[in-house]
């Protein structure tokens, strides 16, 4: 859940604006899907169980054996991405501290009652969110029109919790 | 990604219908292939295990060739000891058959166990418990699957299971998996539930195509293949990897060799998967109907690759995927595949070679019938691999055949030439000092094989509706290229083995022509006869062109008339043996050579413009035609002329040119295939006459040369019968030159002799004994108790009453001398007792030799205290007294290293006096070479010559 934010600003119709916003990663990421392919929430729900869980969803699967004979491509699935997309993109905007709370947990912590993880985040800085979004979506194989469209969502689900909007 | 993946969909794909397709062909010989890689492989492995282990007991096998006199050391036997080898090794090869085949076993069902083991760890990670997220609703998408494998007639028992895989089995790629015998499972990530119906479609009928190809279990099995062939070996090295030099020194080759397969077969498994891939995309793509629905699901998700990366990569780039050409299927038959099955046949020769010596050696005396056996195996194994896929290749618009026939030569002589990991290297070593010219006999054999065998799937490639026609003319063409294969392989390796042994090109010239009578390829050429004219049967029949009658006629009546003439005219009674050898020859390679004229001339004047492959086999009809029948016109010249009145001649007339024309179109092969790719540019041009001329002229032209000499270096040449029957003499060598004895008549040399006259016999030993051999002190006298009791109560009866004879000198010397593989060099000792009387020693000796003959004698400063010991009685010189020779063979460890001490003991008796001598050397490691142990047996001969004829 999004913490409150703090009353650090003054917006339109005196209503006060937060300079600085809060934001749980997978409230975040489920917003944007549920704006932009809401078909997939029941199978996102299922990866973000595993996210949270501390494994990586994209992790290949084991084919030691030499009996599995695979497509040889992974479907981008926006639930399937959409987690990588956030951290890349938290990680080179915020830099290593804020990347740091971001990092994927590993498998000796899962029994610790981890901190759910959070993006905190300058208000100013959003707009620079919706353009390395765009940079790392197609890093990971969506095409420009795909891309932009998915950093919009991001863009607004992050300008509406700025706004004092619930996520 | 594409917009409907963000846009996630359940609805049906519309408006396209699924088609049935045919199944991607299945890759049956990588079966094939991977399952004899592993025999060979295992077979190697259970060699070394059986050599570092010492399952055959070869201290024994050695201490019995070694006290024969016949070195373990050599990489074969001298002729002359045959039986006494065979004898020895009896044992020790029929275990080492029984062991290698055990591993040859045990390697493919080990693959087989580890991909039963590997499919099932795969059905565990995707156990239902782990699927238990997968939402019901989904049971549409299950239905639909089924429809797709109903679509492709894959139903009952043939229907793959479908496995949704959620986020917690980590698959995020679709694949096949499945294990032997049991159904395959198709496991799509759950993720395509959720994206639109045709990426769903074009995902599961690509691995429709891998399920109804079968690909799961060849790439499973060369996979396990790829990583069993190292390990394989180092675990049958375990017991000397303490000695690493001694290791590397017998195995670095193997270590060297095992690496390079294993990487080569993963590689080539991975670029084969690559080619199934674009089978299986292609299979998708024509089952929807929409060649488009397989680019968006890749240009969605594909990952670029470094170029390193790629050589292992299963799958090919997105690009090649989506852009499919014609060139993804000239892998089939090409340079990779036909060099790796030209190897794997090769190993595969190599092994049943082996096994079969063993086992075999004993049943029939030459050692060609394991290694032609052998060699039918690995041809019948090629033949049947690269024929069909050579037949396809043929059958592609523009077919190019340098990457073909290049990786024919290049895995059969490398396959040869190689040993397969952890077995004896025998074949290689024995070839070693001749190697660039097996390699050369080699090339130019495969290399002929290779163009007669793309000749033939031209052939074959040209379309029939007859099934009867078809399937004989693939009989044929097996049979063709089965026959020519081994003869060709064979020939060229008993010709070179040949030189070799006798390095004499006369010897090796007679040995080439000699085959043409040899039990098994004096058929050679009926038989490809046979198989070709099947070939030739693909094709309704359709009267010959004139021009290739006349040419047939004119060459055989020529090439006929030329033989008969050739020895009607220079035959005389009274002639010796060579110039009736060099005469009858002669005739026969004159009809060979009428044979290789009509076989070009046909081939140029019955093509097609530019399409010369396709007549390559009628050519090759024609010239057995020829040559068999200007065979039987010269046999009845010469009847007729009085001569060749034997029941067999009529039989040798026809086979053995026949051979003859083979060994000449290989030879010829590179020079006749210059000009006639050069003559097959310009247009065909009629003129059956003077095609007739030309070739009769030809065959004229060629028969004067040979009858002149100016071929006589590659045909028959004056002195070859005398240099083929020096060599039959020299078929039994004597054991050591012997010095002749010529007692002297003066002197009785069996007269008793006192203390200075036995020193005097013993003063001139330096004569023949070798130039560093130095004087040493005599060694006191030991008697220590051997075992059995049998044995140490015979020594001591005849230590006993040799002692107790009375006796007027007893004079010994003591000699050292610098010998090869010895440790501190090898020892003599020889010595004069007189006694008063006329004693026989032998008869204590012989009970001796009875008891001891196998025995052991307590040796402090070896390991366990102790050595074992074989006693044989040994060939004794040829002087004109009683004599007796024992040949002592004492093999134990000196700090873990085997060890083996030789002595040669011989013992004469002259009137009254005993000359005996012994010779004796110590080796460490390495066992006594064979010119060592002639060189114990030489000095014991001269020694006791000299000292006969000194008394």
């Amino acid at each position: 859940m999004t913490e409150k934010a703090r009353p650090e600003g003054a917006g339109r119709e005196g209503v006060v604006l937060p300079a600085r916003i809060t934001v749980e990663l997978a409230d975040l990421a489920r917003e944007v899907v549920a704006e932009v392919a809401p078909d997939q929430l029941p199978y996102f729900a299922l990866v973000t169980a595993e996210w949270t869980a501390g494994k990586e969803p994209r992790k290949p699967a084991g084919a030691w054996s030499g009996g599995e004979i695979g497509l040889g491509t992974d479907l981008p699935l926006l639930s399937n991405i959409i987690f990588t997309v956030l951290t890349g993109t938290a990680g080179q905007v915020l830099g290593a501290a804020g990347f740091a709370g971001l990092q994927r947990r590993r498998w000796w912590r899962r029994r610790r009652t981890a901190r759910p993880a959070q993006l905190v985040l300058d208000v100013d800085r959003i707009d620079e969110i919706r353009d390395a979004c765009i940079v790392h979506a197609q890093t990971l194989g969506l095409n420009e029109a795909e891309a932009t469209l998915l950093s919009d969502a991001v863009h607004g689900v992050l300008r509406r919790a700025a706004d004092g909007g619930r996520l | 990604m594409t917009s409907s993946v963000l846009q996630a969909s359940d609805e049906p794909e519309a408006g396209r219908r699924l088609r049935t397709v045919s199944a991607p062909p299945r890759l049956w010989w990588v079966y094939v292939l991977v399952t004899l890689a592993l025999a060979a492989t295992g077979a190697g492995a259970a060699e070394a295990l059986f050599v570092t282990q010492d399952v055959g007991d070869y201290t024994a096998a050695q201490a019995c060739l070694t006290s024969n006199g016949i070195s373990v050391s050599e990489a074969r036997p001298p002729a002359s000891a045959g039986p006494i080898y065979a004898t020895c090794t009896h044992d020790y090869n029929r275990r080492l058959a029984f062991t290698s085949l055990a591993g040859a076993a045990v390697l493919p069902v080990a693959a087989w166990l580890l991909m039963v083991f590997g499919g099932l760890s795969t059905r565990w990670r995707l156990r239902p418990r782990r699927l238990v997220e997968v939402p019901p609703h989904l049971d549409l998408l299950t239905a639909r699957f089924m429809a797709l494998c109903n679509s492709q007639d894959l139903r009952g028992r043939r229907r793959p299971r479908l496995v949704l895989a959620p986020p917690a089995t980590a698959v995020t790629d679709a694949f096949t998996t499945g294990l032997p015998g049991g159904r395959p499972w198709v496991v799509v990530p759950l993720a395509y539930a959720y994206t639109d119906r045709a990426a769903f479609d074009t995902v599961a009928l690509h691995e429709l195509g891998h399920v109804r190809a079968r690909d799961v279990l060849w790439a499973s099995a060369v996979w396990w293949a790829g990583w069993l062939a190292f390990p394989a070996l180092v675990l049958a090295l375990i017991p000397i990897l303490n000695l690493p030099a001694a290791m590397w020194d017998f195995y670095g080759g193997s270590l060297i060799i095992a690496m390079v397969t294993a990487v080569s077969l993963l590689v080539v498994r991975a670029a084969l998967l690559r080619r199934r891939e674009l089978a299986a995309d292609r299979h998708a793509a024509h089952a929807t109907g929409n060649p488009d629905a397989m680019a968006a699901v890749l240009r969605a998700g594909s990952r670029p690759a470094s170029r390193a990366a790629r050589v292992f990569a299963t799958h090919p780039p997105a690009a090649d995927r989506l852009a499919p050409t014609e060139r993804d299927e000239r892998w089939d038959g090409g340079f990779v595949f036909t060099a790796a099955t030209g190897i794997v046949a090769m190993l595969t020769y190599h092994g049943v070679h082996a096994v079969l010596a063993d086992l075999l050696g004993f049943v029939d005396t030459d050692p060609r019938l394991s290694a032609d056996v052998a060699l039918a195996v690995a041809a019948l194994l090629w033949t049947s691999v690269v024929l069909p896929a050579w037949t396809r290749r043929a059958a592609l618009p523009k077919p190019r055949w340098v990457g073909s026939r290049s990786g024919a030569v290049f895995g059969l002589v490398a396959g040869f030439c190689l040993q397969v990991p952890g077995a004896s290297a025998a074949i290689t070593d024995f070839f070693a000092p001749e190697r660039p010219l097996l390699i050369a006999g080699l090339t130019l054999a495969a290399f002929a094989v290779s163009v007669l065998t793309s000749a033939i799937a031209t052939r074959l490639a040209e379309p029939e509706d007859s099934v009867l026609r078809r399937r004989l003319s693939k009989f044929g063409a097996s049979l063709t290229v089965v026959v020519a294969l081994t003869a060709a392989v064979s020939g060229t390796v008993s010709s070179v083995a040949t030189y070799l042994l006798f390095p004499d090109p006369a010897i090796a010239r007679g040995h080439v022509v000699a085959l043409g009578s040899d039990r098994a390829w004096q058929y050679a050429p009926v038989l490809i006869l046979a198989g070709l004219t099947f070939v030739t049967l693909q094709q309704r029949w359709r009267r010959p062109r004139p021009v290739v009658v006349a040419v047939i006629v004119v060459t055989a009546v020529a090439g006929g008339a030329a033989a008969a003439l050739s020895w009607v005219l220079r035959v005389q009674d009274g002639q010796d043996n060579g110039v009736r050898y060099v005469l009858v020859y002669q005739r026969w390679w004159i009809c060979a050579l009428a044979g290789l004229v009509a076989a070009v001339a046909v081939l140029l004047a019955n093509r097609r413009r530019g399409a010369t492959l396709a007549g390559a086999p009628a050519a090759l009809v024609s010239g057995l035609l020829v040559t068999s029948v200007a065979g039987a016109i010269q046999y009845v010249a010469v009847r007729i002329a009085g001569h060749a009145k034997e029941s067999t001649i009529f039989q040798q007339s026809v086979e053995v040119p026949g051979w003859l024309l083979l060994v000449a179109l290989i030879v010829t092969l590179p020079l006749t295939s210059l000009l006639v790719s050069a003559w097959a540019r310009r247009d065909p041009r009629r003129g059956t006459a003077l095609w007739a001329v030309g070739a009769g002229a030809a065959t004229v032209l060629l028969a004067a040369a040979l009858i002149d000499g100016r071929l006589a270096a590659v045909t028959v040449a004056q002195h070859d019968y005398e240099a083929e029957q020096a060599a039959m003499a020299l078929g039994t060598p004597p054991l050591a030159p012997v010095t002749a004895v010529v007692p002297s008549t003066s002197e009785d040399h069996g007269r008793p002799l006192d203390e200075p006259a036995a020193t005097a016999a013993l003063a001139h030993l330096s004569a023949v004994l070798p130039p560093d051999a130095e004087l040493e002190d005599n060694a006191p006298s030991t008697s220590p108790t051997v075992t059995p009791p049998a044995c140490d109560a015979a020594t001591k009866k005849l230590t006993t009453t040799e002692k107790a004879m009375p006796r007027t000198a007893d004079v010994e010397r003591a000699y050292k001398f610098a010998a090869d593989g010895t440790v501190g060099g090898a020892h003599v000792t020889a010595s004069v007792t007189s006694y008063t009387g006329v004693e026989n020693l032998f008869s204590e000796m012989d009970d001796e030799l009875r008891a001891c003959g196998h025995y052991r004698t307590p040796q402090e400063i070896y390991d366990g205290g102790h050595l074992d010991g074989v006693v044989t009685a040994g060939p004794v010189p040829a002087l004109p007294y009683p004599a007796r020779t024992r040949n002592y063979s004492l093999t134990g460890r000196f700090h873990g290293k085997p060890a083996i001490v030789v002595i040669r003991d011989c013992s004469v008796h002259v009137g009254h006096n005993v000359i005996t001598v012994e010779v004796f050397g110590g080796y460490l490691q390495k066992p006594p070479s064979q010119a060592e142990l002639e060189l114990f047996d030489r000095l014991v001969t001269n020694l006791v010559t000299k000292l006969t004829g000194g008394l």
